[in-house]
Order: C-alpha cells, then structure tokens, then sequence
C-alpha cells in the first residue's frame, strides 16, 4: 500500500476554490432546471483509501434519511491516458423524490421507473456541470458514461458492498446540494483515483505559479 | 490529421446507430440511414420539419424539456431503456423475443456549438439495445420463478408457512392501521398419522394434495391459503368477516369429507377439524391471531372432530 | 487618502486573485478576511469602506455579512465576488443592498470595468 498521497496548503487552496467555482456552476444548472434557490456548502476534500468510502457515505448529510438512493456515472479525459478520471456518485436522501418531482412539473404519476429518471437527469446535470467546471479551469475536457442507478430506496450501508473499489487511494470530493424551503437534498461525491492525484498536482502546481 | 468532410458524412450516414439532429424549434437538420430504414420516412423528407408531427408516439413534454435542457446547460444527456424501453417505436429484427415487441433503444443527446460556443443545434444517437432487453428480461424471468419456487410448498402449490405467515403478518398490520376485517382459518386433517403409517407417505402425499386442491377451489382470488405443518392447512380470508367465514369454513369442510382420494390401488376419505377468528386490531401480534385459531381449532378436535368452531373469547366464569 | 478595502473569502487562492486584480493606480489599504464573522468585524472596525465579499464561507456567510451590514446600518461599498451564479444569487445580493456581483474567477479586466462603470475608480 502506497503512502497517502499529500498536497501542499497553496496546492490544496487552490483545488478547493477550483471545486467551489465548480460547484457554482453545477448549482446554478440545478437552479435553473427547478427554478429554486439552491443551498451550496463548503466542498470537502481529502484523499481516502477503500476503507474509508463506508463512513464518507455514512457521514454524508442526505444519508440522515433512512433510505437513500444513489446514481454513479464515469468519467474521464478525453485526450489519452493522462488527466482525470474517476466517478460520480450522487446520493439522495429519500425525502428528496416528491419535490423533486413537483418541482420538474411531473404530472405523470410516479412510477419507478420516472423516479429513477428523474435521479439519473439530475445526477448527469449536477456531474456534467460540476466536473466540466473542473476540467475547465485546468484547461482540459472530459467525456461521461451514461449514468446508472447503483440503488434505490436501500439503507446507505447496502450502498457500499455494491461498489467494488479497485484503487488504492482515491481524491473524494464532497458537495451537498439543498434546496431553500424544500426537504430535497443530494450529496455529489466525486472520487478520483491515485494517477488523478499525480495529474492534479501538476497542473495545480501550474496554475500557482501563474500568478 | 483532419478527417476528410465526405468520409465523415458517409460514416454518419451508414453507421448502424441512429442519427438526428434537431435545432432549438425541433426541427430536423439531419436523418441518416438508420433512422430512415426504421421510421421509413427518407431524409429530405424529414428535413425541416417538426419531430413531434411526424412522431406522435415521443411525449412531448419529457423530450422537449430533454432537449431543452442540453441547449441551456450545453451538456449530454441521456436515456436508457430501463427506464423509458424507446424513443420511437421501431420494430426489431430479433428471432428470440423474450416478451419484447419494439426495439429498445438508449439514447444520447449531444450538443453542437457555433463559433461562439453557444448551442446551435442538439444531435440525438439511438443505440439499439434489444439484444440486453431480451437478456434482462430472460434474466428476469429465471429470477421470479426462482423466487416463487421460494414461496410455495413445493408438494402442494400452496403458499409455504415461512411465506404465507409474512403475508399474514402484513394483512394483520393493515387491519390494525385501516379497520377493515378479516379473518383467519386453521385447518387440520384428522386420523392423518393413521394413513401415513397404514398405507405408507406416496398416499399420505396424494391426500395432502387432494385437500391442498379442495381448499384452493374454496377460496377466493384474494384469499391467502397455506401449508402450515405437516397436515395442517391456513387460509386469510380478506374483505371477511366471521359470518362469511364460517360458510366457506363449513363448505370447505362438507368438500374434504365427500373427497373419494384415489392413490394407487387405494381409495380413501377423510375429514378435517377447523377453527375460524375474526382479525382483532386490539391483539399485540398476528401470532396471537394464529394462538386464537388454533385454540378453536383444539376444539373442533376435542369436540368429536370433523366440525367448525369459531373462537370465542373465554366467558367470565359466573 | 487611502480607502479601507476588505477582501473576505475563505480561500486564500481567492484572496489573493482580487488582490491581484485590484488595478495598480488604486490607492488602497488591504485587509482580508476568512469568514463573515471576521468581515463584520474589520467593517465595524472601520477596515472596510469597500468591501469584496465571497459568498459561500463557513462561520458565516457571505449573505449574513450583507444582512448584518443593512441591520447595523454600517457605511461601506459591497461588491459581491462568487462562485454562487445562480440567477436568484445575484438578485439577492443586490436586494441586501451590495452593489453588484462579479462572477469568479476574478481577473483585472473584470474589475476595472466594474469598478469604472460606478465610477469608484
């Protein structure tokens, strides 16, 4: 097992404020598709091996509920091996389907299989977003997977033993996304695994020095 | 190396996936092969016009705010077959169906930027993606009856006592939360041990199979019926209250004793004791229930068998 | 006479990109603060007659100091400088009295217009 990979203070402010820019962007997606003040939160950063993932689900605010659904999507540069790749995952706390079924103004009835749709859109515009910022600002560009749905409706701790982890450490990003006045809430965590780690670094180091 | 316009063109054009492109008023700008073949409308046909005259079939709504969505937040968007089996009804070409009537299809929106990178036009890819419907769907199948092979008594086709008391246990709870009754019923075969050990198990078997069949043509749709033990049988009546359940309880028993069960070179009779209750939202548990059921069951059997009891709670003594 | 400018954000890469595009002729007196606790504080303190204000930070928002700053009646100039674009952001910052919003990354061509456009330069 390799050492944690570490960055230095001016490595880690300046990918925290790449994230919030980010994460501005993937809100504002959001609100525009539901028309409603969205709730940003403080990105939290770290980097964390497999171990780890089972708490950083746990600990995540939308996983308050007692079920959650969860969608994932992969990621990754579209100009050869190196840059980033990794995967979304997003998580809804079970509260979040009525409203935000009210809120795109779907009238057909809730079925399954309109729930599940409802979480994929969402997901695909909150990553797409959310990690074009990203890319963006690193000068890169990145092509998605379609999104799936890894479950629903299941106690968060289900969630883990679905998800076979095959790095070693990984860069897990966490945002948490609300609406005011409404009880929807989904966390986005996005998980990078160790070359992306090398690749940030580099291209952080850049952008330091730029100024 | 920059690719040749016309090889480009072509390849859109004959690749087996389906092509389109459509502006912000939804109007066609592009119809390869693909899509031309399975709609068969040719493509300077379609150019300009509206995607939802010609194809009634897509929900306007759910498309529209689809597309829309990709000209104001300038990223793909996606849909699957899981959750919507088709964009357009196309037929399929596979031999196999599994149950699947169109061709399912995943889709992919792109978006197209201008030179000043805002959003000119949406590409849409329709992949087709029978071949995992079908499979899923096998999957599917193998799975439910695998999971109905875990319900049922395998010998009798009834409900085995694992499943039908979680389903006991669920009417029980809806009796308590909304008030409508029903009633439970216990049913056990007299004299059984007898035949076992006097004509062997293969027309123990057969007995159990014939009342299993008198109790199943006794109830109704709704109506759970169950193997509880070895020779004892249980049934919930929905929607039933005591009085109805005493007739099907007396009419299941007249049935039992007027069985002539034919085994091999044996022909036999035989007779059963029931004990019938009324649900109770005033029980803690639907075993109580069962307590209850077969206490009056007990009765019928002390009482000289081959009757009905219906439980009654016990009288104060004076 | 230099003008008391605060620049409040809890990232220090973003702190020191206003500061950066802070045009050179500009006569001013630079405090930073990491969060609106802090910015309330250098405001009343008289550090922040013009003020640059991020919106998402922890302790206390960029949304409270604004309040805060209308509530206690405090004099001072609000530019608000985030990362929060959506469209209800910017009309809420401007309800709570700052006087405009400048989408981040902040660079010096951005803030020259702005700060030219209302004349502060």
């Amino acid at each position: 097992m390799n050492e944690l990979k570490v960055f230095t203070e001016d490595q880690r402010d300046c990918l925290q404020e790449i994230v919030n820019i980010a994460m501005g962007s993937a809100g504002d997606s959001l609100a525009r598709v539901v028309e409603t003040f969205v709730r940003l939160s403080i990105p939290k950063i770290r980097t964390i091996r497999p171990n780890d993932m089972a708490s950083a689900l746990v600990s995540l605010s939308s996983s308050e509920s007692d079920t959650v659904s969860a969608v994932r999507q992969s990621f990754q540069c579209d100009k050869g091996q190196d840059g980033l790749r990794g995967e979304a995952l997003v998580v809804f706390s079970q509260e979040s389907f009525q409203d935000l079924a009210e809120l795109m103004a779907y009238d057909e009835i809730l079925t399954p299989e309109a729930e599940q749709e409802l979480l994929l859109d969402i997901s695909n515009i909150l990553n797409g977003a959310c990690l074009n910022g990203i890319a963006s600002q690193l000068s890169t560009s990145l092509s998605y997977s379609p999104p799936s749905i890894l479950g629903q409706g299941m106690p968060v701790d289900e969630l883990v033993q679905r998800e076979a982890l095959t790095w070693d450490q990984a860069l897990s990003v966490e945002i948490n996304y609300s609406l005011e006045n409404r009880s929807f809430s989904c966390d986005l965590l996005l998980l990078m695994p160790g070359s992306s780690i090398d690749y940030l670094c580099i291209k952080l180091e850049e952008l330091i020095e730029e100024d | 190396m920059p690719m040749d316009i016309d090889l480009a063109a072509i390849i859109v054009d004959r690749i087996d996936v389906g092509i389109f492109v459509l502006n912000e008023n939804m109007e066609v700008q592009l119809w390869n092969r693909f899509m031309q073949t399975h709609s068969g409308i040719k493509s300077n046909e379609m150019f300009g016009r509206n995607i939802f005259d010609v194809f009634q079939e897509i929900p306007e709504r759910w498309f529209r705010r689809k597309v829309n969505g990709v000209f104001i937040l300038k990223n793909h968007a996606f849909t699957s077959w899981q959750q919507r089996p088709f964009l357009m009804k196309f037929s399929h070409n596979r031999h196999v169906t599994g149950g699947v009537e169109f061709m399912y299809q995943n889709c992919v929106l792109i978006p197209i930027k201008d030179e000043n990178d805002n959003i000119k036009a949406v590409c849409v890819t329709i992949y087709d993606a029978t071949d995992e419907a079908i499979s899923q769907n096998l999957v599917k199948e193998a799975r439910d009856r695998l999971e109905y092979l875990s319900r049922v008594d395998s010998l009798t086709q009834l409900f085995n006592r694992g499943h039908w008391e979680a389903m006991l246990e669920q009417e029980f709870k809806r009796h308590k939360r909304y008030g409508d009754m029903s009633s439970l019923l216990m049913l056990d075969l007299d004299h059984f041990k007898n035949i076992n050990d006097s004509y062997g198990h293969t027309v123990g078997d057969d007995v159990l199979r014939a009342v299993a069949n008198v109790l199943r043509a006794s109830i109704r749709e709704t109506d759970m019926g169950g193997r509880y033990g070895g020779e004892e049988f249980c049934v919930v009546m929905t929607a039933t209250t005591i009085e109805g359940a005493s007739a099907l309880a007396e009419r299941m028993r007249q049935r039992v004793e007027m069985l002539k069960i034919h085994s091999g070179e044996v022909e036999l009779r035989i007779t059963c004791s029931i004990g019938i209750t009324e649900f109770d939202a005033n029980l803690d548990s639907h075993e109580q229930l069962i307590a209850r059921a077969d206490n009056a069951l007990y009765k019928s059997k002390e009482n000289g068998r081959n009757q009905v009891t219906v439980f009654d709670r016990p009288q104060p003594q004076v | 006479m230099a003008i008391p400018l605060l620049i409040c954000d809890d990232s220090n890469m973003a702190r020191k990109q206003v500061k950066r595009a802070l045009p050179e002729s500009w006569d001013v007196d630079v405090t930073f603060a990491t969060n609106g606790i802090e910015g309330i504080d250098a405001i009343r303190g008289g550090k922040g007659e013009m003020v640059f204000l991020d919106l998402t930070m922890p302790e206390m928002d960029g949304y409270g100091v604004l309040e805060a700053v209308k509530k206690e009646n405090l004099k001072c100039i609000i530019i608000v400088i985030s990362a929060d674009i959506q469209p209800e952001a910017r009309d809420r910052v401007m309800t709570l009295g700052a006087l405009d919003f400048i989408k981040k990354p902040i660079n010096s061509e951005k803030l020259a217009e702005v700060l030219s456009r209302y004349g502060l330069l």
